[in-house]
């Protein structure tokens, strides 16, 4: 998360000075000149001096705006640094105006995690560090710190309940995770064409360094970047809230950079789903599907729903989990951080052609109950784009500021997500 | 005048045979409680079904090479038509009718395939079932088979090795032909040379000009779609670059033909058992194409009049 925070987002503020500052320093070297009495001749060789520069400068200034007319509407110019514009230090009304209209246009473009980010939020004004925290609190869900058991104890909860001896006996994993924000809904086709029209594609510091060949296979249909089932870099007509599917592992996580999130882990999701609660020093409970223990298809969207394809993501609010997040189960799978495990089967060890990403919840199209849990994990490569695979993100607390200047700032340290616990 | 008649002790016997019943599949003359035809194998609870119809069943059949997924086409067929969510639907008729579902819905529920088919006749299972279908006030009843496809190959290869096969294949209406897209993709043509045989047995079985195979209805069903980049888009295109032989030998023969796409499993591994066995396993279960080319199939036999 470290590496991510730092990593220069958008163009650099510079660049769009750049032809104004060599004007500038022109204009000083000329008056500078006047100044010290020089002789004329000398001053004759500033003016000149100051008037090619001016020509350098306008000529460089052309030149550095045609990418900026090309692309539509370009990447918003912010950076983590320290060169940021910093508001209450008496920046001029110009910057405080540029800064607004930033923030306005990372607060339209979901990116509002960003704005939390220590190093960002420190330089906001109240007024914009506020109506941050609140989109956060909207569009996200705080799942508490605990333990969670992850692997095969569908058939061994009663109730809800798990004794200590059962995870064993089902040879579970009791996982501890910190507490963390999860999006209350899938990332959504309308969420996705704000990253591709700020050509996130385009963008090498978001993706992993080792998958940037393979960047120009994601496209959609007519050849664009974006995601599989798109034309023209656009989602189709009428599915502007429904979940975005046909990205890779490798969109999703790049998608996750650029808002200033990530994929949720294994652990997290599926504490996030079924919010498990220690009863007692044996005793645990773990819902099987966010909204209690048994199927409820009025809830969710899988194929005995009869639906047949995917539903907006703000829809069947009777699914919702205990923390407030809609469609954990059905719809579109979900692809996480983690590795799929491979040695989760009582029967045997699975061998994999290519490393796998797990993927959790069911989609439309998921056809069993028992594969549509809280606790049901299945694998697919990480290059797939599949119609019925989408995302979520999710930050941890400890990468957010949360309070107020004068409040408690948290740290941007890197802390571990989940931990396995020995039983 | 009287004459004496001496009754032997297993008299019984011959009451039986004074009422055979028909096996519904080769017609040949069994003992009414046999549980199967003692010339082919088939059960003769299908034969006991038929009788108690106004009209006969129809009989469809399902073949393939071993390992195409004829046991998880069929038995996901009939549990999502039984399942009331799509308009088609199905009822069993007999209780040996819910055995291939139960099979292939209790195997994918728990991400394992099921085991594979015996080649005895007697150990198969078969489907009887009504169907209903949408806007038709008619129902119709079918009988399919989940025959062994090693059973398949040997009777295509050396006819009459299998009676019930030949026999059955017969009296079909019409049948799916199901092709590994997955073996395709990779290369493999095994699955193409065995269609192309069946489908060249097929003609030779009954060449009538009329009411011949020519003119039955057959679906080419490509099974693990998912496995096969573009096979779902476009299944024929599909079949034509990859199985360039059987889209040819289709076209020539068979009139009444087209290719489909279906899929279950969502994605797929290989699995070392405990035992060391390798089995390949289901990661999880998402049917595609599984409904479009048997409801293709009915809306042909709508067509037809039956011809048993």
């Amino acid at each position: 998360m470290r590496r991510i925070s730092r990593v220069k987002i958008g163009i650099s503020p510079i660049r769009g000075k750049l032809p104004l500052t060599i004007i500038a320093l022109g204009a000083a070297a000329a008056g500078l000149a006047g100044a010290a009495g020089l002789a004329p001749q000398l001053v004759g060789w500033s003016v000149a001096a100051v008037a090619c520069v001016v020509a350098a400068g306008l000529v460089a200034r052309r030149i550095w705006r045609r990418p900026a007319q090309d692309a539509a509407p370009s990447p918003p110019a912010i950076t983590a640094q320290p060169a940021c514009p910093k508001a209450h230090e008496g920046a001029s009304d110009l910057d405080s105006d540029r800064l607004d209209r930033l923030i306005s246009q990372m607060m339209r473009q979901g990116r509002y995690a960003l704005l939390l980010r220590p190093r960002i939020a420190r330089q906001l004004d109240e007024a914009s560090f506020q109506r941050s925290v609140e989109t956060l609190e909207t569009e996200m869900a705080l799942v508490p710190d605990g333990e969670v058991v992850l692997g095969s104890i569908d058939d061994a909860l009663e109730d809800g309940t798990l004794p200590e001896e059962t995870i064993l006996a089902a040879q579970a994993r009791v996982v501890r995770v910190e507490h963390f924000f999860l999006d209350r809904y899938p990332v959504t086709n309308e969420q996705f064409y704000q990253f591709v029209e700020a050509r996130g594609y385009e963008q090498p510091a978001l993706w992993d360094e080792s998958i940037l060949p393979a960047l120009l296979h994601f496209v959609d249909q007519t050849g664009h970047p974006g995601p599989a089932f798109w034309r023209n870099g656009r989602y189709p007509h009428g599915r502007e809230r429904h979940p975005v599917v046909g990205i890779s592992w490798y969109e999703a996580v790049a998608y996750a950079r650029w808002v200033g999130k990530r994929l949720p882990t294994d652990a997290e999701w599926v504490k996030a789903a079924s919010w498990p609660v220690r009863l007692s020093a044996t005793m645990r409970a773990q819902r099987r599907y966010p909204w209690g223990e048994s199927m409820d298809y009025s809830r969710t969207n899988l194929w005995a729903s009869g639906r047949g394809d995917t539903v907006p993501v703000d829809e069947l609010p009777g699914g919702v989990s205990v923390g407030g997040v809609y469609q954990l189960i059905g719809n579109v799978w979900e692809w996480t951080r983690s590795d799929f495990r491979t040695d989760q089967l009582i029967e045997g060890q699975l061998l994999l052609d290519a490393p796998m990403k797990s993927i959790r919840g069911g989609a439309f199209d998921t056809y069993f109950d028992n594969q549509a849990t809280c606790q049901f994990q299945s694998g697919e490569p990480a290059m797939s784009r599949k119609a019925n695979i989408g995302f979520r993100c999710a930050i941890s607390v400890c990468n957010l500021t949360l309070v107020g200047s004068g409040g408690l700032q948290q740290s941007d340290s890197e802390e571990p997500l989940s931990q396995e616990v020995l039983v | 005048m009287t004459k004496a008649v001496a009754v032997p002790l297993d008299s019984y016997k011959v009451i039986e045979h004074a009422q055979p019943i028909a096996c519904f599949i080769c017609n040949e003359q069994n003992n009414v409680s046999a549980p199967f035809c003692r010339h082919c194998q088939a059960p003769l609870a299908l034969a006991h079904q038929a009788a108690t119809q106004k009209s006969p069943p129809r009989m469809v059949a399902v073949v393939g090479a071993t390992g195409v997924g004829k046991t998880v086409y069929l038995g996901m067929l009939v549990d999502m038509l039984s399942r009331r969510v799509h308009p088609l639907q199905i009822l069993a008729r007999g209780a040996f009718s819910i055995t291939l579902q139960q099979t292939a819905v209790a195997a994918l529920a728990q991400c394992r395939f099921p085991e594979k088919t015996p080649n005895e006749p007697e150990r198969w299972n078969w489907v009887h079932c009504q169907i209903r279908r949408p806007r038709t006030r008619r129902t119709l009843e079918l009988i399919v088979p989940d025959m062994s496809g090693e059973a398949i190959l040997e009777e295509v290869e050396h006819p009459h090795t299998t009676p019930v096969i030949s026999a059955f294949l017969k009296k079909c209406c019409a049948t799916m032909i199901l092709v590994d897209a997955a073996r395709l993709d990779d290369g493999l043509r095994d699955q193409e040379y065995f269609s192309m045989k069946f489908v060249s047995y097929l003609a030779e079985l009954d060449p009538h000009p009329k009411t011949g195979w020519a003119h039955r209805p057959v679906a080419v069903v490509l099974t693990k779609a998912d496995r096969a980049a573009g096979c779902r888009d476009d299944p024929e295109a599909y079949a034509r670059s990859h199985a360039a032989g059987l889209w040819q030998q289709c076209s020539q023969r068979l009139q009444v033909c087209r290719f489909f796409a279906a899929g279950v499993a969502g994605g797929s591994a290989l699995c070392v058992l405990r035992d060391g066995r390798r089995v390949q396993v289901p990661l999880r279960v998402e049917p595609h194409g599984i409904v479009e080319p048997f409801d293709w199939l009915l809306e042909r036999l709508n067509r037809r009049k039956p011809s048993a």
